[in-house]
């Protein structure tokens, strides 16, 4: 079965540099067209259910949608709903990027039945959690090793994003900026690599199309530069409404009691609702996009800003009550709607001031938003660039992205993707103190060294002990059976040690420290440093099962953090 | 390369499940068959300088002379000798004697540790009491001391030596040793010895060399097994 274990190749063993940008483009294609499948079953659905939404119970259908898609992730495939992205993210920071094989179709088809029933998510974050699970079980199946597999899930989002959106830019650098979270040689080839292979792949079956092709060019001026300012800070309002009305469905549909599908079939059912007064706010909602960009969507301002937070409203309902899909194509309607809303403000505003097209707005804002809901300026610019193909905006793109990422980020400092993360603590990018922590466990820093003595033992009987020791503390075990009952701390003897009169007269469980802070095996090294920093003890013991199984000492933990740090930062060249 | 874990794993310095883990998560340029680890030499080499891990390729501990302290003191002894008759009015001249019985040195090598004991005397005086001496130098002698030696020298007659007890010595124990740590070693079973009045008296009655060292041994065994 040699050819299942690559890496042992010679030729490999050495530098895998070449296994890997190998098998970035097989991961590349495979996830590529993983999304174009889901693209293709979403075209589908739409034509589909087309014939039906003029009927006046069409409400039903994204409620039945969303029922159908969380029934599936719960009962069949067994995970949790949401877009995937932090579960990607969470694997490669603390599982080495294994994830399981279901979970490369489970948000596939999850997100098919929300969207193309109509409700207001977008499929770009399945499809990147699809391209991961395959990217990871490509590496599990080659055998590769944790680095090796945290590459090619690189390389699976990289190719999905790259397909789905036909932007391979924005595929390189959404990857580095949101999953990896670190910008290293080694990874960055082989997962362009992936990238390049997925919009191949999409290019091939689909036609070498630009998503949003803004049919002739924006001349920006001076006046309209300024203007970005104050669409900045529209588009980072709308991320933060869009933020903070996810996180309130969120608490809201947890204090309903009922199940999970029910809850679902709820939100979907006033995404249905919402529909009938604001049609664009269904689905992923492409088609409003295009007419944004293009400059033929009519309304007027109070309609836009409606219909803008309408999808706010939408977004919310259908991903905070249990629909399954992704943030991206949400946040790139509703930055349109703001950037169009901004636009038709100006000009009633200032009426005599000829401003750039509108759909420069909408575009704008799209990059404004994607920045400020992602907090990864980089992603909103190349996405927009890529999937409008409008580089005389350049200027404008950076300005936007930049000060909206900004202004968010004073009001929600986690971006979407990385908040929960944040609070439940296990956001561990590379190379940080979080990360080290995690990766040490108590087995490789214990200290073994430590003599243990009995309670009934003599104070000149321990000082022996003593003069054959290295170390300042004696675990003291109940002799029957073994069972740790305290430490002797030899700075807390001191004063007895010159005392001859007390050599025969202590005991050890007399000068034993009985209720001493233990730690165990399985507790996480952040933990036992809060501990050690809360008693103010430079070393603690591990105890398993009530025994004692050695020390823990920050002396010798900075040696192995000194090491991992090293070895986590340095890069293989 | 092949090497079992352990053996990388003590080479690199490294705990065993670090290692484990590293390998796991492609951290170090080694690879798992088994429980060998595969590895290509000079990659290793590079990495371990990257990481400025100290490497040690074969596995020399440094400094590790005075570390098998078993019977030090009665091998000290016995490569020192035991010298009767040492003849001295007073304490320099004896001490100049004695330094005449320490094997091996040259006669440069003797005067200079002459004027070495004369120092450590002039500090303070080694005469330890109930008329045992036990003069060394300061520090250890640059060289011609390869081994740790304990000279014993009886004396022909007692001399002053300026003793805490003010009692003439009749008994000197002339501590030489390569290292501090060595010395100290040395220092503390040769008083753990003197420490016993028996002891004391036994050595008053000069016995020869093997009766001594029985002796000796006998009370180096205890320590070993109290861990003194």
């Amino acid at each position: 079965m040699s050819w299942r274990h690559p890496a042992r190749l010679p030729f490999f063993r050495r530098d895998d540099r070449m296994l890997l940008i190998l098998m970035g483009v097989i991961v590349g294609i495979c996830s590529g067209l993983a999304a174009l499948a889901l693209n293709t079953s979403l075209v589908f659905m739409l034509e589909t259910l087309h014939h039906w939404r003029h009927h006046w119970w069409a409400f039903i259908l994204p409620a039945a949608g969303a029922m159908l898609s969380s029934l599936f992730l719960e009962k069949a495939m067994n995970e949790g709903a949401g877009h995937g992205v932090p579960e990607v993210i969470y694997s490669v920071s603390r599982y080495g990027g294994l994830m399981r094989f279901r979970s490369s179709i489970s948000r596939l088809v999850a997100s098919c039945l929300t969207i193309g029933s109509g409700g207001s998510a977008g499929p770009e974050a399945p499809v990147v959690m699809s391209g991961a699970a395959i990217g990871s079980n490509i590496a599990k199946f080659f055998y590769l090793n944790d680095r090796q597999r945290v590459t090619l899930v690189g390389c699976g989002s990289a190719g999905a994003i790259a397909a789905i959106f036909n932007a391979p830019l924005t595929g390189i650098i959404f990857t580095m900026e949101i999953i990896l979270g670190e910008w290293s040689m080694v990874n960055i080839i082989p997962i362009a690599v992936a990238s390049v292979s997925g919009a191949e792949i999409s290019r091939l079956l689909r036609g070498n199309s630009i998503a949003f092709d803004s049919l002739g060019s924006f001349n920006i001026g001076n006046l309209d530069l300024l203007a970005c300012l104050g669409l900045a800070l529209a588009a980072s309002m709308a991320s933060l409404i869009l933020t903070r009305m996810l996180r309130r469905m969120h608490h809201v549909s947890a204090k309903v009691r009922v199940p999970i599908w029910a809850r679902a079939a709820m939100g979907g059912a006033a995404v249905g609702l919402l529909g009938f007064a604001v049609p664009d706010v269904l689905g992923e909602g492409y088609h409003a996009i295009h007419a944004m960009i293009q400059g033929v969507f009519t309304t007027g301002l109070g309609i836009a800003a409606i219909a803008c937070l309408a999808k706010i409203l939408a977004t919310a309902l259908t991903l905070g009550w249990g629909g399954s899909g992704g943030i991206f194509a949400p946040c790139l309607v509703i930055g349109s709607f703001a950037g169009l809303a901004y636009h038709r403000l100006l000009v009633f505003l200032m009426p005599s001031v000829t401003w750039v097209n509108e759909g420069c707005f909408a575009l704008l804002g799209m990059a404004g938003m994607i920045s400020g809901i992602l907090q990864a300026p980089l992603t909103g610019i190349f996405l927009i660039l890529e999937i409008t193909g409008s580089y005389e905006v350049m200027l404008a793109l950076i300005i936007v992205s930049a000060l909206s990422t900004t202004i968010t980020h004073y009001f929600e400092p986690a971006s979407f993707y990385l908040k929960d993360l944040t609070e439940r603590g296990q956001l561990l990018r590379p190379g940080t103190d979080a990360r080290v922590l995690a990766d040490i466990t108590i087995r490789e820093v214990i200290e073994r060294d430590c003599i243990s003595v009995p309670p009934g033992m003599l104070l000149r009987e321990f000082l022996y002990v003593v003069k054959r020791s290295t170390r300042n503390y004696f675990p003291v075990e109940n002799p029957e059976n073994g069972h740790f009952m305290g430490m002797v701390r030899f700075d807390h003897v001191r004063p007895y040690i010159f005392n001859t009169v007390m050599y025969d007269a202590v005991l050890v469980e007399q000068i034993m420290d009985v209720d001493v802070e233990t730690v165990h095996y399985d507790d996480d090294l952040a933990d036992v440093l809060h501990k050690m920093d809360i008693t103010r003890c430079y070393s603690l013991p591990v105890v398993s099962n009530h025994r004692f199984m050695g020390m823990i000492s920050k002396a010798t933990l900075l040696d192995k953090y000194r090491d991992e740090l090293k070895v986590q930062t340095t890069q293989r060249a | 390369m092949r090497q079992t874990l352990e053996e990388i794993a003590q080479r690199l310095n490294l705990s065993i499940e670090t290692l484990d883990r590293w390998i796991r998560q492609g951290r170090i340029p080694v690879s798992k068959t088994g429980e060998m680890g595969v590895f290509h030499e000079m990659e290793l080499n590079k990495w371990a300088a990257k990481q400025k891990k100290t490497m040690a390729v074969c596995g020399d501990q440094p400094g590790g002379v005075c570390h098998a302290s078993e019977f030090i003191l009665v091998s000290a002894m016995e490569s020192g000798g035991v010298h009767q008759g040492i003849t001295g009015m007073d304490r320099d001249t004896v001490l100049q004697a004695a330094v005449r019985q320490v094997p091996g040195l040259s006669q440069g090598q003797q005067y200079g540790l002459f004027a070495q004991l004369l120092a450590r005397e002039q500090l303070t005086s080694t005469g330890i009491g109930q008329g045992v001496a036990i003069p060394h130098p300061r520090n250890p002698l640059d060289e011609g001391i390869q081994i740790p030696m304990v000279v014993t020298c009886y004396l022909e007659n007692s001399v002053p030596f300026n003793a805490i007890d003010d009692l003439p010595v009749s008994t000197l124990f002339l501590i030489l040793s390569p290292a501090v740590a060595c010395h100290l070693n040395l220092l503390s079973r040769l008083s753990f010895c003197l420490r016993d009045s028996a002891f004391i008296s036994f050595v008053k009655t000069r016995p020869p060399a093997d009766a001594l060292l029985a002796c000796i041994r006998e009370k180096e065994e205890q320590i070993e097994k109290k861990g003194v």
